[in-house]
């Protein structure tokens, strides 16, 4: 699971100096969401489905820091809304947004070396994203049996999550390289 | 991008850039209220409608690409309960060939009956039937949905019926699978009978019941209401449409669609009801194609209007 070329970790200073790759990370995300309508969302463990749309929300802000991870999950989400068959829009754009966001204030930090943490984080967005979405469904009136939820549709989806989404962050470390933080969000702390 | 710490400059970039994500989290929280708000013709639809159409042919190619790895996991996933499956079909098959013989005996009277009374056979002249396949579900269990590569242009309109093929040996061809929530040309969004929002006037084949009401109770499952417990209900009887709403009103599924099985019936000696218990016939989440009932009369229309 060791990643070579994610030993390299550098300063938060050398990191505000290389070039972004926006247009990059918009590819990835565009990609992700294309894959998640089309192919993930026929990929079924009961009632769970893999998010791999925040293994790629988790990639921007990992490797290029909050305002890119607020961008990119807030466009992602938008475009899930927009284009799956649910009656939703926001939800998901505000959940993937604050999953871009927290992912960016790791980028001021030093790089793991291995891909356990980006996946662990990524799990961990997954998690957030579903619990989210189904508080925003009951507030809404829907009911929800906990139990059933969690065993039939949540832990499969992180199961699933974890399984199939090490190549999406694999690919996107690759090619984004090192972290660079495109926005200093917090410079006076940096 | 290069900032120094704790300059006036880099002060100004760190408060524009948390006014951009401030901004962000308001327009989501605008969207989802205002999306929430306004009835299903209102702009923010108007929006979500346009980009299903734009994404609709960008769905369907990208679905025919990875169709083979989608297909792959499937028939993974149904290994896990061949088995299982194929003792509970050969079980079934013995009893439906005895059901079989005695049904073509009662079609036969049926269609005397319905010429005697000059009552039109219904699916076959109220609809046409338009085959599609699935190019998008839902990305969340929260909406049990699809949607079709075929929509306004062939036909199909807002609660259109819609069936399962049948090809993939799951189910009888024919029974309900769902209706359409959203259309437009091009592609339409089938919400599936066990979403929580969708329900359906059904009865009990054979069983003299007044209609109750179908709608979804645990995941996968069907839950029938409203049957009195002076009728009889037992495993294994078919359920089908009844044609009106459990009120009385008429419902958007013509009469006689098969939908599922009774799997067990719930007495309790306090209520004058019974709760039947349903498994489709078909899990909607497997099936790649579907087929819509158009209407193409007008008494199909105004049941499609409810």
């Amino acid at each position: 699971m060791s990643d070579p070329s994610v030993a390299d970790a550098v300063s938060p200073a050398a990191r505000s100096a290389a070039p972004p790759g926006i247009w990059i990370v918009a590819l990835i995300a565009f990609c992700a969401v294309l894959l998640q309508i089309t192919l993930f969302s026929f990929v079924r463990l009961g009632d769970g489905i893999p998010d791999i749309v925040a293994a790629a929300v988790v990639a921007a802000g990992l490797w290029r820091g909050p305002l890119v991870g607020a961008v990119t999950g807030f466009c992602s989400g938008l475009l899930v809304e927009l284009t799956s068959p649910i009656d939703s829009v926001g939800v998901f754009a505000l959940l993937y947004l604050v999953v871009g966001v927290v992912a960016g204030r790791y980028c001021e930090r030093e790089e793991s070396k291995s891909l356990w943490a980006p996946l662990a984080f990524t799990v961990v967005a997954a998690l957030f994203v579903q619990v989210g979405f189904a508080l925003v469904q009951v507030s809404l009136g829907k009911s929800l049996d906990t139990p059933s939820f969690v065993a039939s549709a949540l832990v499969p989806s992180l199961i699933l999550t974890a399984l199939l989404t090490p190549p999406v962050l694999l690919l996107a470390r690759r090619v984004l390289g090192r972290p660079r933080i495109v926005e200093p969000y917090a410079l006076g702390r940096a | 991008m290069a900032t120094q710490p704790n300059t006036g400059l880099a002060r100004r970039r760190a408060n524009t850039r948390r006014a951009i994500i401030a901004g962000l989290v308001a327009a989501c929280l605008v969207l989802f209220t205002v999306y929430v708000r306004e009835s299903s013709g209102g702009a923010l639809h108007g929006v979500q409608d346009g980009a299903a159409r734009v994404a609709a042919p960008v769905q369907s190619v990208a679905n025919e690409a990875v169709s083979p790895f989608g297909d792959a996991w499937t028939w993974m996933a149904d290994l896990r309960d061949a088995r299982s499956r194929a003792e509970a079909l050969e079980r079934e098959n013995g009893r439906l060939l005895a059901q079989a013989v005695e049904g073509r005996s009662q079609a036969e009277e049926v269609t005397q009956l319905r010429g005697l009374a000059g009552v039109g056979a219904g699916l076959d002249t109220d609809y046409e039937r338009v085959a599609g396949e699935v190019i998008g579900r839902s990305i969340t269990n929260w909406y049990k949905a699809a949607r079709l590569d075929v929509g306004s242009d062939r036909g199909i309109v807002v609660n259109s019926p819609v069936l399962a093929l049948g090809s993939d040996g799951r189910g009888p061809e024919g029974a309900l699978v769902g209706v359409v929530s959203a259309v437009r040309p091009g592609s339409a969004d089938v919400r599936f009978v066990t979403d929580g929002l969708t329900q359906v006037g059904a009865t009990v084949q054979r069983a003299g019941a007044p209609p109750g009401l179908l709608s979804s109770s645990s995941p996968g499952l069907l839950s029938l209401s409203g049957i009195p417990r002076e009728f009889p209900i037992r495993a294994g009887q078919t359920v089908v449409t009844a044609g009106f709403s459990g009120i009385g009103l008429p419902s958007v599924y013509p009469p006689g669609l098969p939908v599922g099985q009774v799997s067990g019936v719930g007495r309790e000696e306090v209520t004058v009801q019974q709760t039947v218990q349903v498994t489709p016939f078909v899990d909607p989440r497997t099936a790649r194609f579907m087929v819509v009932l158009a209407p193409t009369s007008d008494r199909a229309r105004r049941r499609a209007v409810g």
